[in-house]
């Protein structure tokens, strides 16, 4: 019963974001909605949490609705972003660099997480485990999280292990459903390494959830641009630009700073589709593709 | 009597006896139903926990393989987290087959946690801890109940999930549930018990209690209040026939009380009547008392007062080295006053007497009467000289004439006085010594006269006499003179009187007042008087043997005319010396006569009719009364030689023998003066026509050969009278 309350609350929550949008249209009532879809870096339930604000903030400064939209896994957002179902997205670095590549996504801002618009991989092992140096992960089960598809859970720590001549095929992979649970799985012994986010130790899903001074940070990965925000390919200018415009001074007002705070990033800021260059690289150096 | 005993136990009273087992079934049926149903609730609370339990759990173990399969840990514990979310879930942990835990969830706030957590911080529920360690921790607390859903896919298992759950809310739950139970009961039970005990109080205690109350009154006597009957039923019936009982009872206690009432009085008679009895016999007593020390008719104490007295004043002169007297004293001539005059007229005069002695003694002074008219006195604090005062005031105190019964009686006293310690130490010799000095008071007319050795020396020597007057008596020793009785016409001898003497062997001639009291005392009397009839009545006869016939005359004592054998003796006497009964005169003194006249009458007249003349002796000393003195066979009077001795110079008793001499002759009487000293004293007499005269003048009492030759000569007495001698 208990777990059926919370499934009814949480259906609560969704059709309450819903309603709540629904309730500020004041608007162009022959405009279709915009979606905004937000990748499953965390739960869904955490997800939904932390950006409902923006998604309410961009349906009042747009004068249209901005429905929210998250997925369980990585391969169900993949799939609205193959079907471009997401006029507005936010997805990993790899996400960007081929929706940008195979739908024409355009980015126009990046998070600044912690004050910091970059980011890196680190590769994290057990205290009381024998795996101290990036060699020692050879042979052992390594937890990304996300997926293959995930940039900075899997593409950019396996950059790093191949920069340590370390080879994919040196190690068994798993995939935790998000970084988190990478680390998550470390911490339950699930996986004797956990490839993940550098800020992902210090999310307070982890924190909140398991001891993370039982864990050692073996390797880091070189730091790359931040997570992207972008928007669908046929969006107006006027509006991806006044989309942008909205993120980048969410910075500006103590009332706005709350909505940065709620998605857990400390601003937005503008970015270009070259910043994603290097991701371009690091990308086709794991993969093997071009984008 | 009964009463209510309020301290006794509610418990042990009728409404405790019923009520407490109805207590104790209620409590044992309600209490059983308690405990029952609060044993099912548990039951039931604890089947549904567990089925709760295990929706939630079998829920998350089917959920939970996609997140374990796919390493999503986070809604894992998600998942865990709403698990412990519900009640009665402590903690909830997905352990690995491996036996490594796959969530970390575990309510810090939880109070079965709390007590386990180390660093717990306020703000973060969720600390992270090593649940499979923590785990048996809680698992210790007693209340704690763990259950195990295994994760399986396929038959494999992914893991387990242990449950741990809280029974105590179930516990508290139906504890307070069965308090509440047992509230109720215990509500239900009280009710019950107080309303059926007012029910029975009503129906069965109350009537009860005045059946109760009822026996109080009755045990009180308080028949009158009867038992109010609330019913017709057995206690109803039982009241009526209390009420019967009581009415019966109260009847019979008025019977009761009235015989009581009657008993009462009765009582109360009694007890006055006791109380009377009591108070006469105190009196009695006292009366008794003073009777037993004191003389009846005076009033004053008698001889045991006095020798008590006596010992008293001896121990406290002791003491004290004090000296007191003693006085026994009596009357003289009383004896005369007794048998002249009477009993009543000597006991009046003992009154008097003793009166006007009390009068005359002080306070501290003892006056008592030992018998007849003797008197003893103690003085203390005295000396001989002071008691020969008083003595003397006494004396002078009882000299004037007592008025007794319109009589006027002179009479006088004799004291004999003793002296502590000069005379004697103790009671009986100071009483003694007294006594004796009284006989010398009284012998030799002294009225008084103190104790000294040789008054002890003479009354002894009268005792000794006594002895010699005996043999003398038996011996015939005594001897008769004879006093010549002339007639004054003739101027002749016509008789003697025989006086009786004592030739004693070495005392000499005794005269008859120092025997004939003492003879009168010791009872001598009686022979002797028989001796000097029978020596009078033989000398008689020897003279009528010379022709020589006179009377003679002998004198009588009191006893001898009280003594009805007296005639006979003298009958005997006179046949046996063949003597004229006219010649012999028998002279009884006028007290003696008085004494007692009746009997003496009857004496006399017995004499009398033997023939033998009868003479009044002393006659005028005796208040005979003139009616007595016409009864009495008599044929002379003796006028007392004490009016004829002084009848020369008083003219009182000039007139007393006138009217004397008058008296008998008019009475036919003759008259003898004895007494006659002097020729003047003849001549007055022969004046006054006195039949005869006896005297000193005429003669003294003179022996047999001397009287014998007077009577031979047959010449005038008078004329030849011998020469008076006042010696005899």
């Amino acid at each position: 019963m208990k777990y059926d309350k919370l499934s009814i609350k949480k259906l609560a929550v969704v059709l309450i974001i819903i309603f709540s949008t629904s309730l500020h249209l004041p608007l162009s009532a022959n405009e279709d909605p915009l979606t905004m879809g937000i990748f499953p870096r965390n739960s869904a339930k955490l997800t939904i949490n932390a950006f409902t604000p923006l998604a309410t903030y961009l349906t009042q400064k747009l004068n249209r609705k901005v429905k929210l939209v998250t997925t369980y896994d990585f391969a169900s957002f993949w799939r609205g972003v193959k079907e471009q179902k997401y006029d507005i997205v936010h997805y990993n670095q790899y996400h960007y660099v081929r929706s940008h590549k195979e739908y024409g996504y355009n980015v126009f801002a990046m998070n600044e997480e912690f004050g910091k618009s970059t980011i890196s991989s680190i590769i994290l092992a057990k205290k009381d485990s024998d795996n101290l140096t990036i060699e020692d992960v050879v042979g052992q089960t390594i937890a990304f999280g996300g997926g293959p598809k995930a940039m900075v859970s899997y593409i950019l720590p396996l950059y790093m292990l191949g920069k340590a001549n370390v080879s994919s095929y040196q190690f068994e992979s798993i995939f935790a459903k998000n970084p988190p649970n990478a680390v998550m799985a470390l911490f339950f012994d699930k996986a004797d390494i956990a490839g993940v986010g550098s800020s992902v130790p210090d999310m307070s899903v982890i924190k909140n959830n398991i001891d993370t001074s039982q864990l050692i940070k073996i390797a880091e990965s070189e730091s790359i641009v931040h997570l992207p925000w972008a928007v669908k390919n046929n969006m107006p200018l006027e509006l991806s630009t006044e989309i942008q415009k909205l993120f980048i001074t969410l910075n500006n007002s103590t009332a706005n700073r709350k909505i940065l705070n709620s998605a857990k990033v400390t601003n937005f800021i503008v970015a270009n589709d070259s910043d994603y260059d290097r991701t371009r690289e690091i990308v086709l150096d794991v993969i093997g593709i071009q984008y | 009597m009964f009463r209510k005993n309020k301290n006794r136990s509610w418990i042990r009273s009728l409404g405790g006896k019923f009520v407490l087992p109805i207590v104790l079934i209620l409590t044992i049926t309600l209490g059983g139903s308690a405990i029952h149903t609060y044993t099912e609730d548990k039951n039931s609370a604890y089947a549904a926990l567990h089925e709760k339990i295990n929706n939630l759990s079998n829920l998350v173990v089917q959920i939970s393989p996609n997140a374990i399969l796919s390493y999503d840990f986070h809604s894992l514990n998600n998942y865990i987290e709403n698990l412990t979310q519900s009640e009665d879930i402590v903690y909830a942990v997905v352990i690995s087959p491996e036996g490594d835990a796959m969530t970390s969830y575990m309510d810090n706030n939880n109070p079965y946690v709390s007590p386990y957590i180390k660093n717990q911080k306020n703000d973060k529920s969720n600390s992270i801890h090593d649940v499979v360690k923590l785990m048996p921790k809680i698992n210790t607390h007693p209340d704690i109940i763990q259950k195990i859903y295994p994760i399986e896919v396929a038959e494999n298992e992914l893991g387990k999930i242990y449950v741990g759950i809280s029974s105590k809310r179930i516990e508290e739950e139906t504890r307070n549930l069965f308090v509440q139970q047992i509230v109720v009961s215990i509500s239900i039970i009280l009710l019950l018990c107080i309303l059926i005990y007012l029910i029975f109080r009503i129906y069965t205690l109350r009537p009860i209690t005045q059946l109760i109350e009822g026996s109080i009154r009755m045990a009180n006597s308080n028949l009158d209040t009867e038992v109010t009957v609330y019913s017709e039923d057995e206690l109803g019936i039982l009241g009526r026939c209390f009420n019967n009982m009581m009415e019966k009872l109260k009847a019979s206690n008025l019977e009761k009380d009235t015989v009581l009432s009657q008993l009462k009085d009765l009582n109360r008679n009694l007890e006055k009547r006791v109380e009377q009895r009591t108070s006469e016999l105190i009196e009695v007593n006292k009366e008794l008392e003073h009777l037993a020390l004191h003389d009846t008719l005076t009033g004053l104490p008698n001889r045991t007062v006095i020798q008590d007295s006596l010992k008293h004043n001896i121990h406290f002169s002791k003491i004290k080295a004090d000296t007191f007297c003693i006085f026994m004293m009596d009357l003289d001539r009383f004896k005369e006053v007794n048998d002249t005059l009477g009993h009543n007229y000597g006991d009046s005069l003992l009154i008097a007497v003793s009166e006007r002695l009390s009068n005359g003694l002080r306070d501290t002074d003892v006056i008592g009467r030992l018998g007849g008219d003797e008197f003893a006195i103690i003085l203390p604090s005295t000396t001989l000289d002071e008691a020969t005062f008083v003595a003397d005031k006494l004396i002078k105190t009882i000299e004037p004439v007592f008025i007794i019964q319109d009589h006027a009686l002179s009479i006088s006293v004799s004291i004999g006085i003793s002296n502590y310690p000069q005379h004697g130490d103790d009671a009986t010799a100071l009483m003694k010594a007294a006594d004796v000095a009284m006989y010398h008071s009284k012998n030799t007319r002294i009225g008084r006269s103190i104790y000294h050795d040789s008054l002890d020396n003479r009354r002894a020597d009268q005792l000794n006499i006594m002895g010699e007057l005996r043999d003398a008596i038996n011996n015939e020793d005594l001897c008769l003179y004879y006093q010549p009785k002339v007639d004054t016409q003739s101027q002749k001898i016509i008789g003697v009187e025989a006086l009786v003497r004592w030739q004693h062997k070495t005392r000499g001639l005794i005269f008859p007042d120092d025997f004939i009291p003492l003879a009168e005392q010791t009872g001598l009397i009686k022979p002797l008087t028989s001796l000097v009839l029978k020596l009078a009545i033989k000398q008689a006869a020897t003279w009528n043997q010379q022709n020589i016939n006179i009377s003679m005359a002998v004198n009588l004592s009191m006893h001898d005319v009280q003594d009805e054998d007296f005639p006979k003796l003298l009958s005997n006497i006179m046949q046996h010396n063949k003597v004229k009964q006219v010649q012999l005169m028998l002279e009884i003194t006028e007290s003696t006569i008085m004494s007692n006249p009746v009997s003496v009458m009857c004496v006399l007249e017995e004499i009398a009719n033997m023939g033998i003349n009868l003479s009044i002796d002393d006659f005028g000393t005796g208040y005979s009364s003139l009616s007595n003195l016409k009864k009495m066979p008599v044929n002379e009077l003796k006028i007392d030689r004490s009016f004829v001795m002084d009848m020369a110079q008083d003219k009182d008793d000039r007139a007393i023998v006138e009217s004397t001499i008058q008296l008998a002759h008019n009475m036919g009487l003759k008259v003898v003066a004895e007494g006659v000293e002097t020729s003047e004293i003849s001549k007055q007499l022969i004046e006054l026509n006195c039949d005869i005269i006896q005297g000193y003048y005429i003669s003294k009492p003179i022996p047999v050969d001397e009287i014998t030759e007077m009577l031979s000569k047959d010449s005038p007495a008078i004329e030849n009278s011998p020469t008076r001698n006042a010696s005899s």
